[in-house]
């Protein structure tokens, strides 16, 4: 995403210090790119920061455990044992 | 007795040890800035003697279930969405004295209003290890078979419990 043409107001500075041979690689990279260093940084950190909040904030299930969700979505409604003892101790160790 | 509460900048994150740097280390330095991002919140355990001292905390936010392939039936195709259990911790000077589980329970009970209002019917939770996980099943969570660290817990039953008592 090109910055050049946001108004001053609208960018953000970010400033990082790596080794020589970070850079040089980078450097070598951005070349055969094409783009400005901050345009390849930019999309890099976008890309690397998407995945992980993707990773982060969804999942994705198999055939096999999406049968199996969706069998607790539809009948795994009563409370069983451990829950209920749960709910016991939350009484006695929590303050409402 | 604790309370539990949302985290502050009051909060002194640097005194808890849960023994897992990673998981004390969120806390210091980015569970703050979650909330302020709205990535999620943080809720944490102290007593009322020590209001600024930490035993505890769990993180809570949202989530989205994806399908490899979406379900034939009745279901919609767009992802699920669920409420996400993400960190859940207690200071090594209080394990194993029932604060995980109420913090657990305490998750629950949360994660049960808000999805009565906007009609969420999943809270998700993913366990780092085998005890973990255990853990989770004893307290009514449903392990994934190719992913068994993954467990689901569907809220009607945590409003059902909670409708029981009155």
């Amino acid at each position: 995403m090109p910055t050049a043409t946001l108004p001053k107001s609208k960018r953000g500075n970010i400033h990082i210090r790596v080794s020589e041979d970070a850079k040089e690689m980078i450097e070598k990279a951005i070349v055969v790119s094409g783009q400005s260093m901050t345009d390849f940084a930019t999309q890099s950190l976008l890309n690397s920061a998407k995945q992980l909040l993707e990773s982060e904030y969804t999942t994705t299930l198999t055939d096999r455990d999406r049968d199996r969700l969706l069998k607790v979505m539809d009948a795994d409604v009563e409370p069983n044992n451990g829950l209920r003892e749960a709910a016991e101790i939350h009484k006695k160790l929590v303050i409402e | 007795m604790y309370r539990i509460e949302l985290l502050t900048a009051d909060h002194d994150t640097h005194a808890f040890d849960c023994g897992d740097d990673k998981k004390n280390e969120f806390l210091i330095k980015f569970a703050l800035q979650n909330t302020k991002g709205g990535l999620g919140r943080t809720f944490v355990a102290v007593k009322p003697s020590e209001p600024r001292r930490i035993y505890g905390y769990y993180t809570i936010s949202s989530s989205a279930v994806k399908f490899e392939n979406p379900p034939s039936s009745h279901l919609p195709r767009y992802p699920l969405p669920a409420i996400l259990i993400g960190k859940l911790a207690t200071d090594e000077l209080v394990q194993n004295q029932g604060l995980g589980t109420a913090l657990l329970f305490d998750a629950l009970k949360r994660a049960a209003r808000v999805a009565e209002d906007i009609g969420i019917f999943l809270v998700e939770i993913r366990a780092v290890n085998e005890k973990a996980k255990q853990i989770y099943e004893k307290r009514g969570f449903t392990a994934m078979d190719d992913d068994p660290m993954k467990l689901f817990m569907n809220l009607k039953k945590v409003r059902k419990l909670l409708s029981e008592k009155g």
